[in-house]
């Protein structure tokens, strides 16, 4: 399975298999954005990991903060307006905030690598998809062009790219739109990344072939014991390939757990309301909405984010923001749950 | 059955591409709609379903009469809208209105919610030049769409996408159409919003009698808001059928596909991926045009091209070796 | 539900009550105000100092030329030879004095009233003209549009400075023809820009939800196009004025431009190369006023530009 020899920081096989050290750390990250309107906190104390061969889903809709979350590891914050205000990225023990930017520039595309809704916003139009990948594995590894071609049709192989040779000369225009996230996808992993970010892989894609890439993913991810962040807003999509599931909000976790516990026992109401609300194959009538619309994130709600739209607020709710904490009658470790009325009687 | 409000007839589209400044000869034809044909009852909702380049906005289009047709014939309430007078076409376009998938470019910039909501009652509506009167059939269409009248004055860029498109609902209805042609309405919007727009829509049909024709590539949505459905396939309907009887027994293996690649959030059974993607319309496949990437296709699906023929009473399906 | 009622301590609903009411009242008062473009323009290049000193700076520049005969201290052609080419700061003289013994400070006043017209008019001209062409061709892009574009790709052709130094020469000097020039070269280059907007607005959906409601092609143009495709049009206008100004004073300083006795910044500092060695102010102070104008012009521009961004807003 091994594209490339792997040097220095890979994993040991034996952290591959296991769980006991995390893959990343993401330790009380904030991003917040300087505005004229005033401090946007995109990302606000968030915290989660992920360990080898996991897939973690972080789940919101537009404005919960999960892209920054992304662009924050991949050290891709906007700045101005944007900034990592607090926090830890730990990859592999090693924090990524404050690296220089050669540093993390060394470390993108390497030991992480990511993928996003839209390809063309990642491939270079006016080159060919051979020009690109053998660029990107020449870029961090001590290869010839000769050897990295050979990868890269390697690679172009193992994403089911039919003909690679015939891809390889290719510009990103001559493909269609799952081919072009199959190629992306091939870039991403040439390098073997310990570490994949997904920014809605699936979502610019048609459903049958939506199904082909998730495969991918899972298949890609089993064999190479690679983590993945899985950033989407698609239920679905998390039932398909989720691990773990981070459930966010107006830039703070409102709930964590196993893909079974969030998507069969969700506790917080506006992970339970966010699960009523989708409509289902073989269901008909009138869809139970959550009223409402997301806070404006330059006017913070004082208390829970989203006491406004909640079907259990009570005034306490606004007193002051709830701890992320775990629930009374869920034993699992990392189940947690943001919500004063979810608060086991101490 | 009583005369439908809507009839398609093997309406069609071809783009010519290619052609340079001094030769009009096309290089190549573009099929994007290539004989289709149905109707949509007074009260009723034809969802028609597929994926992208299928011909289902195309389709959409040439309903609005935003784009002519390369052949086919459309009739609304009986008349053949292409033979329509200056004076039927105001009716019409009175008739039949449209509400369009992106929230963000279907609102002028430029504009305040008025101006925009209050565009088709000054182009179409009788009482378009009393201002008043104006003024105020806006703050009731707001407030049917569950905006604040207050908000007026606002411009587009103050608004979220939700509410957005509940002002894009709102422009729709400002002439009180019989007819509306929803492209892929919610398709750009939250899922915590995406509910509330289809209960406002389902809320809205029900109050007003209003037929839609409802444009998606969502079968969840689809089936939730469709008395009737029509899946395209490469700018044909593949089947067509009543939405319980489709989503229960699809007949055509590519809804049968479709079915199973929508992703449940109880995991559920593995779905069935279908190979290779979609050909491009510009060289649609011999005979029946989904055989490529088709299971179940055998040498015969390349040679003859299965017509959409009755398998139940209601149901309709393109196929010769339809899923019993 | 299945969770059980927790007890709230009063303290706690009071103080949820208090925050709640203050947060609601902040959200009520935000949506209120209604936000034009125009409002967010302005709010975006309050923040920019520069453009806003550039802004102000040529205000008071053009203020200073209207009211030239009240503020300057002498008459534009009064000389005093005794004086002649004395350095600036010489008594009664801030700017020194030409060749001729004419207050330079005054003539820069009068100056302007030439300088700032002949550059400006004919891009306010263009830029009317170039916009309904640049209308017309970007939103029928077939056939008429096709056209307009191929016939004003001859003009990019031919090297911008030569081109006007051509018209200029056909048509022989003058004031008039100065302007006709610059409008004859900017049409294209507007025009472009026009087009290039056009064309991305009329795939816009309200363009087509304003057709759904029988909207006449014009008007489709004039009230849903047109206010889109002004952003770009002002900032190039803006950015291109600074360099009209000097181009309409470079064409006089060769002749081809206004005539003596009427003055402009060009004909200023062509006067002042034959002393450049003695009396280097009489040619360098009418330059650095047409680089300072340039400037100014161009940070507005940016300023205009960058306000104009979306993506710089959230």
């Amino acid at each position: 399975m091994t594209l490339v020899e792997d040097r220095g920081t890979a994993p040991s096989p034996a952290l591959r298999s296991g769980s006991a050290a995390p893959l990343l750390e993401v330790r009380n990250l904030s991003t917040h954005f300087f505005t004229d309107r005033g401090v946007v906190k995109a990302v606000d104390d968030v915290s989660f990991s992920v360990a080898p061969g996991e897939v973690v889903a972080v789940v919101g809709e537009s404005g919960s903060g999960k892209s920054v979350t992304s662009m924050s590891i991949m050290g891709l914050v906007p700045n101005p307006p944007g900034r990592i205000v607090g926090g830890q990225i730990l990859l592999q023990g090693r924090d990524l905030v404050g690296l220089p930017r050669k540093a993390m520039q060394d470390i993108r595309g390497d030991r992480i690598a990511m993928i996003f809704q839209d390809p063309m916003t990642s491939l270079d139009p006016v080159f060919t998809v051979e020009d690109q990948m053998v660029e990107t594995l020449r870029r961090h590894r001590d290869l010839s062009r000769g050897e990295a071609r050979d990868i890269a049709l390697e690679t172009l192989d193992k994403v089911h790219v039919p003909d690679p040779p015939r891809r390889l000369k290719a510009y990103p225009f001559e493909l269609s739109g799952g081919l072009r996230q199959r190629v992306m996808i091939a870039i991403a992993l040439s390098c073997q990344p310990a570490l994949l970010i997904a920014d809605e892989p699936t979502t610019a894609l048609d459903v049958t072939v939506q199904a082909q890439i998730l495969q991918l993913l899972t298949e890609l991810q089993r064999d190479n014991g690679m983590g993945i962040v899985l950033i989407t807003h698609d239920f679905g999509v998390v039932a398909q390939c989720a691990d773990r599931v981070v459930v966010m909000y107006a830039g703070r976790v409102m709930e964590t757990g196993s893909r079974e516990a969030v998507l069969q026992r969700p506790r917080h109401p506006y992970t339970q309301a966010l699960l009523r609300s989708r409509p289902r194959l073989g269901e008909r009538g009138r869809l139970t909405a959550i009223p409402g619309i997301p806070p404006d994130l330059a006017n913070p709600l004082p208390g829970c984010p989203f006491a406004n739209r909640c079907a259990e607020t009570v005034d306490a709710c606004w007193a002051g923001l709830p701890a992320l904490q775990s629930v009374a009658g869920d034993a699992e470790p990392g189940r947690r749950v943001r919500c004063i009325r979810r608060e086991s009687p101490t | 059955m009583s005369e439908p409000l809507l009839e398609v007839r093997d309406l069609a589209k071809r783009f010519p591409i290619g052609g340079g400044f001094l030769s009009r000869r096309p290089a190549a034809e573009l099929r994007a709609v290539d004989g289709v044909s149905f109707s949509i009852a007074e009260g009723e909702t034809l969802g028609l379903v597929g994926e992208s380049g299928c011909g289902k906005s195309t389709t959409g289009k040439m309903v609005m009469r935003l784009l002519a047709p390369t052949a086919g014939r459309i009739a609304y309430a009986g008349e053949d809208v292409a033979g329509m007078t200056d004076d039927r076409t105001r009716w019409f376009r009175q008739q039949v209105q449209m509400v369009f998938q992106d929230p963000f470019s279907s609102l002028n910039p430029r504009k305040t919610v008025a101006e925009i909501v209050g565009q088709p009652i000054a182009l179409l509506g009788e009482d378009g030049g009393d201002r008043r009167r104006l003024r105020e059939r806006v703050f009731e269409l707001l407030d049917m769409v569950g905006l604040d009248p207050n908000h007026a004055n606002r411009y587009p860029h103050q608004f979220s996408g939700g509410q957005r498109q509940r002002i894009g609902i709102a422009r729709a209805l400002a002439v009180r159409p019989k007819l509306i042609v929803l492209d892929e309405p919610v398709s750009a919007l939250d899922l915590s919003i995406q509910a509330q727009i289809i209960n406002l829509l389902t809320d809205l049909q029900r109050e007003f009698g209003l037929s839609y024709l409802f444009i998606s590539h969502d079968l969840n949505v689809v089936e939730y808001l469709s008395h009737r459905v029509a899946v395209m396939y490469l700018g044909k309907i593949v089947e067509a059928a009543p939405a319980e009887a489709l989503f229960r027994a699809p007949k055509h293996p590519y809804t049968q596909a479709l079915l199973s690649a929508v992703l449940s959030e109880d995991g559920g059974s593995a779905p069935m991926v279908l190979e290779g993607e979609i050909p491009s319309p510009m060289a649609v496949p011999s005979g029946c045009r989904f055989r490529t990437r088709c299971p179940r296709a055998e040498p015969r699906c390349a040679e003859v091209e299965p017509a959409l023929e009755p398998r139940a009473a209601t149901h309709r399906a393109a196929c010769h070796f339809p899923v019993s | 539900m299945t969770d059980a009622m927790q007890d709230f301590s009063r303290a706690e609903l009071e103080a949820g009550r208090a925050a709640r009411e203050a947060w609601e009242a902040r959200a009520k008062r935000d949506a209120r105000k209604p936000e034009s473009s125009l409002r967010l323009l302005w709010t975006a290049l309050k923040r920019d100092k520069l453009a806003m000193a550039s802004a102000v700076f040529l205000l008071l520049v053009a203020l200073a030329t209207i009211f030239a005969p009240w503020l300057a201290p002498y008459g534009p052609n009064e000389a005093n030879p005794s004086l002649r080419l004395e350095p600036p700061l010489t008594e009664g003289h801030l700017l020194g004095l030409d060749g001729q013994g004419r207050d330079i400070l005054t003539r820069l006043l009068y100056g302007g009233r030439v300088s700032l017209p002949i550059a400006l008019i004919p891009v306010a001209i263009a830029t009317f003209i170039s916009v309904i062409l640049g209308l017309i061709a970007g939103f029928y892009r077939k056939g008429v549009g096709e056209v307009i574009m191929r016939v004003l790709d001859i003009f990019y052709a031919f090297p911008t400075v030569m081109l006007a130094i051509a018209i200029a020469g056909i048509l022989g000097p003058g004031m008039m023809n100065v302007m006709l020039s610059i409008v004859i070269v900017l049409i294209p280059y507007i025009t472009r820009v026009v087009y290039t907007a056009t064309m991305v607005v009329s795939e816009e959906d309200f363009v087509q939800a304003a057709r759904a409601c029988g909207a006449s092609d014009t008007r489709i143009i004039f009230s849903e196009v047109l206010p889109n495709v002004m952003s770009p049009v002002i900032v190039y206008g803006t950015t291109t004025m600074g360099l009209q100004v000097v181009f309409a004073a470079g064409l006089s300083f060769l002749g081809l431009g206004v005539q003596p006795p009427i003055a402009d910044w060009g004909i200023m500092t062509a006067s002042g190369r034959d002393v450049l060695s003695v009396a280097p102010h009489v040619s360098t102070i009418p330059g650095i006023v047409l680089l300072l104008v340039a400037l100014a012009f161009n940070l507005v521009g940016d300023g205009l530009r960058d306000a104009l961004d979306p993506r710089l807003r959230l």
